[in-house]
């Protein structure tokens, strides 16, 4: 079943003009994670510094 | 002279840690009965495979480019080198397009680590620095992006130098993270460093009878880093220095280095993704697909680091931390252990070079002398103090601290 993350990443790729190979999907999802782990540690240290 | 240069290339040949992709025995040769003066007459060198060689594709490490159009002129810190009678004897393995911390490429193979050859030799230079650890050439050259120097540097006990952001012409170099890419040398003593970095800067370092302020990092550099390395850090005098946004910092490069990644390759992956090394195609799709907002606060992150920095080096001259979280990992584990948690080496041997990076400064991944496998120190200073930096480095070489663990070449 695909869910919203799937779509999601459907969605970016095609704005980007990237017909993205299924093989690729799991390997970019990990990585789509980790950016997102360190976009929260900028976000944190951001908002504790901005306050 | 020419014997170095006939040693070199006999010893690249029967090279056993997958450290050379090309071996250019012809124009080595030529080169060699040529090049009678100089700093550096008769030293044969090898280069990472993204430095242009005229007329030779430059592959940066991708099979996709083994057919690329031939470099039209050496790279500029090529030409420099080989002005002073340096010899050109090869081209050295690389993670693919220079993304990755541990010279893994699905294409040409793993480097090996002349220490222990079931170990990584790190990345993304681990060729350039796997060569000069085994005795091959006494000096190769890399590109550090986020730490491609002095993590291999470290893991393979060697001296590697990360020169100060703009500091080194990049002209016939691919390209990575214009934010963050630099050249430098690898060497087996600081000397060689040192005069590398001078033919290669066009720079002569005058020598400094000052005695710097020594700061050593703790917070984020101490929390990541193995204690064996800690313990060394702790035998050099120094001051504690806390920096906060380290561990912010850290994230900002790895965004950066994502989005601006994933920029740069994004035409190519529109066409040709399926011929990229698996694991570097899914981060750097991952990396183009980052919200612009995210890339500009971790820009907005990079400029607040940079001004922390500079604050430092007001009360300091010296910034001392572990180049690598750990000693060579294994291979097969594919993982390491930082601060309790199991992680990709590949993505974290520069957990503690990356903040490093995004301040833009010259720092160098100096070999801790000691039995076992090796880990390096960086020592970082501020733009313009790399004299002093190379002189205070000579007193603790002298002093036994530090030095390369070279192996001899087979």
């Amino acid at each position: 079943m695909q869910g919203p993350t799937h779509d999601r990443i459907t969605e970016t790729a095609k704005a980007l003009g990237l017909d993205l190979p299924e093989a690729c999907r799991p390997g970019v999802q990990a990585n789509l994670d980790l950016l997102a782990q360190h976009a929260r540690t900028l976000d944190d240290f951001l908002a504790g510094d901005e306050t | 002279m020419t014997s170095r240069v006939e040693q070199a290339l006999s010893a690249a040949q029967n090279d056993r840690h997958n450290a050379f992709t090309r071996i250019l025995v012809d124009e080595a040769r030529r080169d060699a009965a040529t090049s009678k003066t100089g700093r550096l007459a008769g030293v044969p060198f090898a280069v990472k495979d993204l430095f242009d060689i005229a007329g030779l594709p430059t592959t940066a490490g991708a099979r996709m480019r083994l057919d690329a159009t031939p470099a039209k002129a050496d790279a500029t810190v090529i030409t420099r080198l080989k002005a002073e009678g340096a010899v050109l004897i090869g081209t050295t393995n690389m993670d693919e397009y220079a993304y990755g911390f541990a010279t893994v490429n699905a294409h040409f193979g793993t480097t090996l680590n002349p220490h222990a050859p079931d170990r990584l030799a790190g990345g993304s230079s681990g060729g350039s620095a796997a060569a000069v650890a085994a005795g091959v050439v006494p000096l190769a050259l890399g590109s550090d992006t986020n730490g491609s120097i002095r993590v291999p540097a470290s893991l393979c006990g060697v001296w590697g130098m990360r020169p100060a952001m703009d500091d080194m012409p990049l002209e016939g170099v691919f390209p990575f993270v214009h934010a963050l890419d630099t050249v430098g040398p690898f060497t087996r003593s600081l000397a060689d460093l040192k005069l590398a970095y001078e033919v290669m800067s066009c720079r002569v370092l005058a020598t400094t009878s000052a005695t710097p302020r020594i700061a050593r990092l703790t917070g984020f550099f101490a929390r990541n880093a193995d204690p064996d390395a800690l313990a060394a850090v702790a035998t050099i005098d120094a001051e504690p220095l806390d920096l906060p946004m380290a561990e912010a910092a850290r994230s900002a490069a790895f965004l950066i280095t994502g989005a601006q990644g994933g920029a740069l390759h994004l035409d190519t992956l529109k066409t040709r993704a399926m011929d990229y090394d698996p694991a570097v195609r899914d981060r750097l799709i991952a990396g183009a697909m980052l919200p612009s907002a995210t890339y500009l606060r971790a820009q907005d992150m990079a400029a607040r680091w940079r001004a922390q920095v500079t604050e430092a080096f007001q009360t300091c001259d010296i910034l001392i931390a572990p180049s690598t979280p750990v000693t060579a990992p294994r291979i097969d584990a594919g993982t390491i252990e930082i601060n309790g948690q199991t992680v990709s080496a590949r993505a974290n041997l520069g957990i503690l070079a990356q903040p490093l990076s995004l301040a833009g400064i010259p720092v160098i991944s100096a070999p801790v002398r000691k039995s076992g496998l090796p880990f390096g120190l960086q020592f970082a200073t501020a733009p313009g103090r790399e004299a002093l930096l190379f002189d205070y480095l000579a007193r603790l070489e002298a002093e036994g601290v530090l030095g390369a663990s070279v192996l001899e070449a087979a």
